[in-house]
């Protein structure tokens, strides 16, 4: 194995799971991927004399994933839907419901919003780092994660009981 | 409360993360992402494109090359997503596509260009100049599984450097969209409709993968990355290059000049299926 296997190896399925909570479709994510190691392979001999090349290539990710994002918008019905809840189990403290509730509202949040927020709560990167991924400033970063936190916790308020479901 | 949702998010991201298939993980391990050069440097652009041998197949086998002099190069105004067609785009596609056809099954438009697909798999493409026109391989298009796609290809080019790439073939039951990915570059939308699908880009990049939207889902077919020889240029004329991939795949027939004022390409292809 050559030492961009080795790259390829450690870093696809984080790079896999980064992409895929962006865009929020297995497929979309898995292309990106492929297209992002792509370019990664091609600056390979530069790109591994870093410091840091899984940085470098998760910037190239990001910011695919961000340059095709209105494609994507535009397509979004296409896409699969949301996948249910993975357990049916009991959900005594509603543990399940509000996680249900959550993924959908991140699933609805505009793509840089949440693209902030995963490199942020997912990848666990620092403002700082989040902002050198970004291109952006980290008070930039500051307020659109604030911005996204605020929608989500707006999202999970609990129905007033007065207004009933949509059915009715 | 900002530290109980914060908390939220990291457990709802890694439980999201956790459904990512297996095979998406393996898949990408198992892609080369260093694609050796398939043609000696001193040839000049000349596009090779793959197939997954399905049963049965309408392959395209034949191409002409027909490029005016107002030909804009590197097919300008092209674009990775189809687009709605421009007044009179399908109105002339249909005119000079085959003669005596009933009408293509699918025409996909992006920008100025227009390309359409007659049920035996012959293709016709047509715009800011370009005409180029290929023939079917025959064969039937029944039999293909559902949720999946039957890859044909094909890629030519020509002397002074105008290549392009097209992909296309029959769909399964349940099929709804087909995204190609290409081999260094942005993937491309293919457009779907009556059975079939079809996308094509400038140059010559190499189809990676077809990515196949259904109702049950999306799943991935590849093409291979085997390449054929190509033949000794036909004599007479120019000399264009071009590859022809899929089931059913027949030596090249060539289609003659339909359009005298403009200069014919001839094509140099395959001699037989894979």
């Amino acid at each position: 194995m050559t030492d961009f296997d080795h790259f390829v190896a450690a870093h696809v399925d984080e790079l896999l799971r980064t992409a895929y909570l962006i865009v929020w479709d297995e497929g979309e994510a898995e292309d990106l991927v492929q297209e992002c190691l792509l370019k990664v392979a091609r600056r390979w001999p530069r790109i591994r004399r870093m410091d840091h090349p899984k940085a470098y290539a998760r910037r190239i990710l990001v910011n695919l994933a961000l340059d095709g994002a209105r494609g994507r918008a535009q397509r979004r019905g296409e896409l699969e839907p949301g996948a249910p809840p993975s357990s049916r189990a009991v959900d005594p403290l509603g543990v399940l419901e509000v996680r249900a509730e959550l993924l959908q509202a991140l699933g609805e949040l505009h793509q840089r919003q949440r693209a902030v927020l995963v490199l942020r709560y997912f990848n666990d990167l620092t403002e700082v780092q989040v902002a050198e991924v970004l291109g952006c400033s980290p008070g930039t970063v500051k307020s659109s994660a604030a911005r996204g936190l605020a929608r989500l916790r707006e999202a999970l308020q609990p129905v007033p009981l007065h207004q009933g479901s949509p059915e009715t | 409360m900002s530290d109980l949702l914060e908390q939220d998010l990291r457990e709802a991201f890694a439980e999201r993360a956790a459904r990512i298939t297996p095979e998406a993980s393996a898949r990408l391990r198992a892609v080369d992402y260093h694609p050796r050069s398939r043609w000696p440097a001193s040839r000049r652009a000349v596009s090779a494109v793959g197939a997954l041998g399905l049963s049965g197949g309408a392959a395209a086998v034949g191409a002409a090359v027909l490029l005016g002099s107002s030909a804009a190069p590197a097919f300008a105004g092209w674009t990775a997503t189809p687009t709605a067609p421009q007044p009179g785009q399908l109105a002339a596609i249909r005119q000079h596509g085959r003669a005596g056809s009933r009408g293509p099954v699918l025409t996909d438009t992006r920008g100025p260009y227009a390309a359409s697909i007659y049920a035996d798999g012959s293709t016709c493409l047509e715009g800011n100049g370009v005409r180029i026109s290929t023939s079917g391989g025959g064969g039937t298009t029944s039999g293909i599984p559902a949720g999946t796609v039957q890859l044909n290809g094909l890629g030519e080019s020509d002397p002074e450097g105008h290549a392009l790439t097209m992909v296309d073939g029959p769909i399964g039951v349940g099929v709804t969209g087909v995204t190609i990915t290409r081999s260094g570059e942005s993937s491309v939308r293919a457009t779907v409709k009556n059975g079939w699908y079809l996308a094509w880009w400038p140059g010559t990049a190499r189809a990676v993968t077809a990515r196949v939207a259904s109702a049950s889902g999306t799943s991935t077919q590849s093409f291979p990355r085997a390449r054929q020889s190509a033949p000794p240029c036909p004599t007479g004329g120019h000399c264009t290059s071009g590859y022809g991939f899929g089931p059913g795949l027949r030596p090249r027939s060539r289609s003659g000049s339909r359009q005298p004022p403009i200069p014919t390409m001839t094509i140099a292809g395959p001699q037989n299926g894979q």
